[in-house]
């Protein structure tokens, strides 16, 4: 698949018809990053999950939600998006949709203060009377209790169903029931179970990979280089067994398996069970962390033809056991160039669904593209969205006929500002290039510009 | 084991799991902000950590301010230290 003209593209009119009916339906969006916090309640995985703090950088990249959002739609933020910024997706030509500012989160995830809201809830109430949906990136409990206090209709399927198909207990439980490609291992959901798998009946040589049910994006992940390591784990995971009186485990173990590149795909799945194979990218990751994406991604007929099979079938599965909505799954191509096509999946929207519309509107028919994320280095006062613009200078940050550079969210940046003196942000910048050779170009031009906010 | 010497570990057990040498870490030294500690590393180091100082650590028990510090996380091992090792 050579361009990015094979692909795809996931229009977000197509995408309302298959959740309700309609392609002119108003959406509320509401970009609930780390949706998996709340699915993993009651789910016991790796120790010391519990140890983490509200990230307000990742609540920030809740503001993706503007690229995706179409004119007539909401979107539903925390803090409300840079005006700076705003205008200049505006100058982009992206058309916007309304914001709605929760305002004063207090700490909280914004789903959360969206209920503590009396003016929000009022807003939205008044928007369902005009028949909107409610389009959560995915379906919480928090997500049912906003429609049900509002009477805004959810988009997507109940949160149980959600629950259900997100873990990578069901993803390795339905490759192996789809016949599909697997990566060696074992669901483990006691702690005989774990044992078995790292000890007493190794799923292969070491490393081996635990991950939780409900991991993302790198947590609840850890690799164990040695049966001396597991034991180590073992012992911390029976002790906590006791102590609970329950034996109960939601996790997977893995052998590690040396690969090209990281997949991602996505497929639509219709309230009526219709599914569309709606793209397939190169995602690049570092240790399980999410860094970008890779368009097209690289890969023979062939290779695609299975990925886009899986995904059909996949999507056939889901839509059986009540699904419907956007899927997400990663994937590999391993190092001898055999397709791994799940690795998990996803049961919301994920990063690269938010492309949808920037790729459609400025993506060159045989063109390139990356989304990338940089380091921006904050000491003190907030970086103003000009400082972006002056440090790329002369490359163009509006892109034209394929080529261009595109900063997708900025609210990152500033995401610590008057909470830590000192700290890295993040800037997310999709890149645009009608050759491979000229998106290399651009992005080492766009690495050397940002290399002056960086520490 | 004396005050020094608890850091000192607990800065080798981090290094290790960071992959590097972390030897000008101090008792103030931020975990997450200055050594770039992420959520995947945790159980990594109260791995480590339970090895090297022979104690047994329950990370139900552990909140996010054992883990702003390299001081604050010494503050917490010091507190389960095995009375054997307590002359050291």
């Amino acid at each position: 698949m050579g361009s990015i003209s094979n692909l795809h593209l996931s229009r977000i009119g197509d995408l309302k018809e298959a959740l309700t009916g309609s392609r002119t339906a108003t959406f509320v969006w509401l970009c609930n990053f780390e949706v998996e916090d709340a699915w993993s309640k009651g789910f016991t995985g790796l120790p010391g999950g519990g140890i983490s703090e509200a990230n307000l950088l990742v609540q920030r990249m809740e503001e993706q939600g503007i690229l995706i959002a179409e004119p007539g739609d909401y979107v539903i933020t925390g803090q409300a998006i840079d005006p700076e910024f705003l205008s200049y997706l505006d100058r982009c030509g992206l058309g916007l949709a309304e914001q709605i500012v929760v305002g004063n989160t207090d700490g909280k995830p914004t789903n959360a203060a969206v209920l503590d809201s009396p003016a929000v809830l009022a807003e939205l109430r008044s928007l369902a009377k005009c028949g909107a949906y409610l389009m959560p990136m995915g379906v919480s409990g928090v997500e049912e209790t906003i429609a049900a206090a509002t009477g805004l209709r959810l988009a997507g399927p109940p949160s149980s169903v959600c629950v259900t198909v997100n873990s990578k207990i069901y993803s390795r439980r339905l490759t192996d029931r789809l016949g599909l490609r697997p990566i060696a291992g074992r669901a483990c959901e006691t702690v005989d179970a774990l044992r078995s798998a790292l000890l007493t009946d190794p799923c292969g040589p070491y490393p081996l990979i635990v991950k939780d049910a409900y991991g993302v994006s790198g947590k609840g992940l850890l690799v164990l280089r040695s049966p001396d390591a597991a034991a180590g784990l073992l012992r911390m995971v029976e002790r906590r067994a006791e102590r609970r009186g329950s034996d109960a485990l939601h996790v997977v173990v893995e052998t590690f398996l040396e690969k090209r590149f990281d997949l991602n795909y996505q497929i639509t799945v219709s309230r009526t069970g219709q599914v569309t194979f709606d793209f397939v990218k190169r995602a690049v990751t570092e240790g399980g962390v999410h860094k970008g994406h890779v368009i097209p991604a690289g890969l023979t007929a062939r290779h695609y033809d299975e990925i886009r099979d899986a995904g059909l079938r996949i999507g056939a599965a889901l839509h059986g056991d009540g699904f419907f909505g956007v899927a997400g799954v990663d994937a590999l191509l391993d190092a001898e160039d055999v397709v791994r096509p799940v690795l998990e999946i996803n049961a919301r929207l994920n990063m690269s669904t938010y492309q949808t519309r920037v790729l459609e509107r400025f993506s060159h028919s045989q063109g390139h593209a990356q989304a990338q994320q940089f380091n921006v280095h904050v000491d003190g006062a907030s970086v103003p969205f000009s400082r972006i613009l002056d440090v790329f200078g002369s490359l163009p940050t509006v892109p034209v006929d394929g080529e261009g550079v595109l900063v997708t969210c900025f609210g990152t940046v500033n995401a610590f500002a008057g909470r830590k003196e000192s700290y890295d942000g993040r800037l997310y910048v999709m890149l645009f290039g009608r050759s491979a050779e000229r998106l290399q170009s651009l992005e080492f031009k766009v690495a050397q510009s940002l290399s002056v906010l960086s520490k | 084991m004396q005050r020094e010497s608890i850091v000192k570990v607990v800065g080798a057990v981090i290094g290790k799991v960071v992959s590097r040498d972390i030897g000008d870490a101090s008792e103030n030294t931020a975990l997450f902000d200055d050594i770039n500690l992420d959520s995947t590393s945790i159980l990594e180091v109260l791995l480590g950590l339970e090895d090297e100082f022979r104690i047994e650590i329950d990370p139900d028990d552990l909140d996010m301010d054992s883990f702003r510090t390299i001081g604050s996380l010494a503050d917490y091992v010091e507190a389960r230290r095995p009375l054997s090792l307590g002359g050291e």
